[in-house]
């Protein structure tokens, strides 16, 4: 009974109190005067070919991703998308932070797995105390440790050996309302697009299987489906994640494309020939991989992932930034075996073999890079770089802050990269728009740099082309990167290949055409061309452009653009075009040497850095292939 | 009638007492001591729970389970409250206080704002709402790639630029893939394509006359600006969706402003600290603080 009153007092106050609150806004309700409707219109008619690159990240985690929280993020889907969309943030270190230019797009990508059990440990949920694990992570994270809560989360998630349930049904429909309902709020058409995602967090025995997903559609489709989780439920497999895609496709109409990533911490089971359960790829394994993997993440924090120097020998510009030491969690190390099944290199590669056996190229991907940053903050500026994790904000000492550490080997922080972002060649800044663009490959990424690349491939193109408008040359002649060249017959393909630099990074050392191809007998091969560079370089006796050198003053941090060039273009034949062959070509731009975000630490904060860490490096962007087939 | 129906006032209580009739009844069932039912509606919702998690329906067996599981754990809730272990828990205590919260907010947003309210906080707030500048200009380039003195060489062509018409003037100067021209467009797509040094030179110049050189990451430009529209405040049917969220969100940190201090009003707050830890001078700001808010 008394329980009663108080509810019956507690609903008057409400009245009350909602009474008064609506007088307050009418009483100064003068009613606003029509403004004439003048909304201005801004840059050109519209094409029927993309003339706008955007830059997005396709991969950001908030507090919600259990690991995220661990780590001491405390931020999260308001801020991610204020950030992203180029206000001032507090990080969770109490740090401003603020993007020196908006992104044009952002997929909040929270882990499935576990969404929102780091709130039920900090806040002690009786649910997640009654397990031993449960209880020694919240004290961990009440006396500070929530690092060491997050490294043994992860190491227990991984393994499988986790003793709660992450996934607890309740917890999952309420994170995702969340999350869907945070992206319908920041999606602005036209000026920002917030996409409704999430990773699958695919882990077996250690090794990385992750992939992002992304959705066409709004909310009305995707807030129904609940993420596909690996455990309790779900499953590591890919192929189920994509029977899960089908059912969401069948279900609702909708469309829907997944994104995997980090092949260089799968110890080789990222690309392989075999499907995980251990049985040889049949046709319906590379039809649905192809299906509804367009895009691979080939540059991020955890390391850059297009060519290592053990499958590249003969490439000076392999050795960059890669993550070659074991798996996910360190549990194996890695062997030089694996690296075939890690690179997006190899895969394009190894994607041409697989079609002459099944008649479908599995691994018939595009370019994206991304962050995977688990602070809520979409960083890929060296000089504006707040970490993997809200642990290793900027501080004098994160550098030398182990990231992954095992009985195996250690990865330092100074070893992750402020790396990268998403530029998609699209109609506009749509869901819509850049969804199709992303699932037709006319996509790139970049290490953080916002340069500006196009890439069309043709049987007639020539220097009079790049006189004129040559992008409508490109698109009515050719086809964009993504694409596929046929009906060449006995003739050899052309390429437009255009480079612009970013305003606000470093000027253009040289682009580059990667070709790949398979040989009659079944051997697979890659070759790079130099193919424009700044200054009057000459090509040396082993037929390479020499370095552009490195004008990055250590003292300051400044460089001197004059080295490089603004814009880089050409029209490339390919010299060695043998019409009989399965092939490949993708564009790689280099920058010159600009300061590495370690640099910027040491300038700004006094890291004292070992001899070992890097100062400076080099912005690169990596297209999507185009693919010829003689058939 | 239709008059009465616009009736806030009115709005309010028939919500009140829609919250108050549900509350109530969900209430009773659950509370009686010694008797727990479970009925129809229960397995109704305890299946599609579970039809949300495994896209199929429970097995019979499955059922029983969770049922059983739900039935341990209301007698364990029930025990609990008799001991009174609810009580001083901080977990307990900030899940209660949060579900207060709630509450209020689930009301305040049932109330949609009509178009006068909206009109008026748009009025009130038009800080919040503004469209930036926006420009039609035209630019040439002097490149770096083709010129040793590029700034300069964009100095000297600055005189006779003046005199050209404009057909002619954009043929001076270097070809580079960015606009010659830009019509009606936002500083912010400028800066998409020009960097941020170019929009902030922008500021500086005149309408109606080539000017420059101005610097961007790129090189050198000249500079000739049509027409520019200065920031202003944003039509109001562009912006409406986010002065909605905007009195949305306002409103509901008022509603719980407001039922917070009509709560607390039923309570004395009394601060017993008696120690030389803590000054006098600071004990009485803690307590106006408190009082105060």
């Amino acid at each position: 009974m008394i329980i009663k009153m108080n509810k019956i007092y507690y609903y008057f106050v409400l009245f009350g109190t909602l009474m008064a609150c609506s007088g307050s806004d009418s009483k100064d309700g003068a009613t606003q005067e029509e403004q004439s409707d003048s909304v201005q219109t801004t840059t050109a008619a519209t094409s029927t070919y993309p003339t706008n690159v955007y830059f997005g990240d396709t991969h950001l985690h908030t507090e919600l991703s259990m690991d995220a929280g661990a780590f001491g993020n405390r931020i999260g889907l308001d801020e991610a998308y204020k950030f992203a969309k180029g206000e001032a943030v507090t990080s969770s270190s109490g740090l401003t932070a603020k993007l020196s230019r908006p992104l044009d797009f952002l997929v909040v990508a929270d882990h499935s797995d576990g969404m929102g059990l780091f709130q039920a440990l900090f806040n002690k949920e009786e649910w997640v105390l009654q397990y031993p694990q449960g209880k020694r992570w919240s004290k961990l994270i009440e006396d500070g440790e929530g690092a060491v809560a997050a490294l043994e989360l992860i190491k227990h998630f991984s393994q499988g050996t986790l003793e709660m349930n992450p996934n607890d049904p309740k917890l999952m429909r309420s994170v995702w309302d969340m999350t869907v309902d945070a992206a319908e709020k920041y999606n602005d058409p036209g000026k920002f697009t917030a996409f409704i995602g999430y990773e699958w967090t695919s882990l077996i025995a250690g090794n990385n299987l992750h992939r992002v997903v992304i959705y066409r559609d709004n909310e009305e489709k995707a807030r129904g489906h609940i993420p596909y989780t690996m455990g309790n439920g779900g499953s590591a497999d890919p192929e189920d994640l994509w029977t899960n895609l089908e059912q969401y496709e069948a279900n609702t109409n909708g469309q829907v494309l997944a994104i995997p990533h980090n092949g260089n911490l799968s110890n080789g089971i990222m690309f392989m020939e075999t499907a995980v359960d251990g049985r040889e790829f049949d046709k319906a394994y590379v039809d649905r991989r192809a299906q509804w993997e367009p895009l691979y993440e080939i540059t991020q924090i955890k390391g850059d992932g297009e060519a290592h120097p053990f499958l590249s020998p003969n490439d000076e510009f392999a050795d960059f930034e890669n993550w070659d030491k074991g798996n996910l969690d360190l549990s194996a190390a890695k062997t030089e075996a694996m690296l075939e099944g890690e690179y997006g290199r190899s895969a394009l590669k190894l994607g041409l073999k697989l079609k002459s056996k099944l008649g479908t190229n599995p691994y018939k991907f595009g370019f994206i890079g991304s962050t995977d940053s688990h602070t809520t903050l979409a960083t890929a500026d060296d000089n504006l770089f707040f970490g993997k994790a809200s642990n290793v904000e900027p501080s004098k000492e994160r550098w030398k802050h182990p990231f992954i550490t095992s009985d195996k080997a250690s990865i330092m922080t100074w070893e992750t990269v402020a790396s990268g972002y998403a530029a998609v060649w699209a109609t506009e800044n749509t869901r819509e728009a850049i969804w199709d663009a992303m699932n037709r490959k006319e996509t790139y990424g970049t290490t953080g740099s916002r340069m500006q690349v196009r890439f069309f491939g043709g049987w007639s193109f020539s220097d009079e082309d790049l006189a004129g408008d040559w992008v409508k040359s490109g698109y009515d002649k050719g086809v964009p990167m993504g694409g596929d060249l046929k009906e060449g017959l006995d003739k050899t393909p052309s390429f437009i290949v255009h480079a612009l630099m970013d305003p606000e990074y470093g000027s253009l050392d040289r682009v580059q055409v990667i070709k790949g191809w398979m040989e009659a007998d079944g051997t697979l091969q890659e070759k790079v061309y130099d193919v424009v560079w700044s200054g009057d370089r000459a090509i040396d006796a082993n037929g390479k452009v020499p370095s552009v050198g490195n004008s990055v003053n250590l003292e300051d941090g400044s460089w001197d653009n004059s080295i490089g060039a603004t814009e880089l273009s050409k029209v490339w034949v390919d010299p060695d075009f043998d019409p009989a062959l399965e092939a490949f070509y993708y564009v790689r731009v280099i920058e010159i040497p600009t300061p590495r975000w370690t640099l910027y630490d040491k300038l700004q904060y006094g890291a004292e850095l070992s001899e070992e860490v890097p100062l400076t490096m080099t912005q690169r962007g990596y297209t999507s292939p185009i693919w010829y087939s003689p058939k | 009638m239709k008059k009465l129906l616009k009736e806030p006032l009115l709005h309010f209580v028939l919500i009140g007492a829609v919250f108050f009739l549900l509350y109530s009844w969900v209430g009773t069932d659950q509370t009686e001591k010694g008797h727990i039912t479970i009925d129809e509606s229960d397995l109704d919702e305890i299946v599609s729970k579970f039809d949300m998690q495994w896209k199929r329906a429970p097995t019979e067996a499955e059922l029983i389970a969770i049922v059983a599981k739900r039935v341990e754990e209301e007698v364990f809730y029930q025990e609990a409250l008799l001991m009174n272990l609810d009580h001083n828990d901080e977990i307990i205590k900030r899940r209660l206080s949060q579900k207060m919260q709630s509450l209020s907010n689930d009301i305040a947003s049932v109330i949609e704002p009509t178009d006068k309210e909206l009109q008026a906080h748009y009025k009130n707030h038009s800080d919040r709402y503004m469209q930036e500048a926006s420009f039609t200009l035209y630019q040439v380039f002097f490149s770096p790639d083709k010129r040793n003195n590029w700034r300069k060489d964009a100095e000297l062509a600055l005189p006779s630029i003046q005199q050209m018409n404009m057909e002619d003037a954009l043929q001076i100067g270097d070809a580079i893939a960015l606009p010659k021209v830009f019509k009606n467009t936002t500083e912010f797509h400028i800066e998409r394509q020009m960097g941020s040094s170019f929009t902030q030179a922008l500021k500086a110049i005149e309408t109606g006359s080539w000017s420059g050189p101005i610097e961007s990451g790129y090189g050198a430009h000249l500079v000739y600006i049509e027409s520019k529209e200065e920031e202003k405040v944003a039509p109001f049917a562009t912006v409406k969706k986010q002065v909605l969220e905007d009195l949305n969100f306002d409103k509901q940190q008022e509603v719980q402003s407001q039922v917070y201090k009509s709560l607390e009003k039923k309570y004395t707050i009394e601060i017993d600290v008696n120690s030389a830890l803590y000054s006098e001078d600071f004990i009485n700001r803690m307590k106006t603080e408190i009082r105060g808010n």
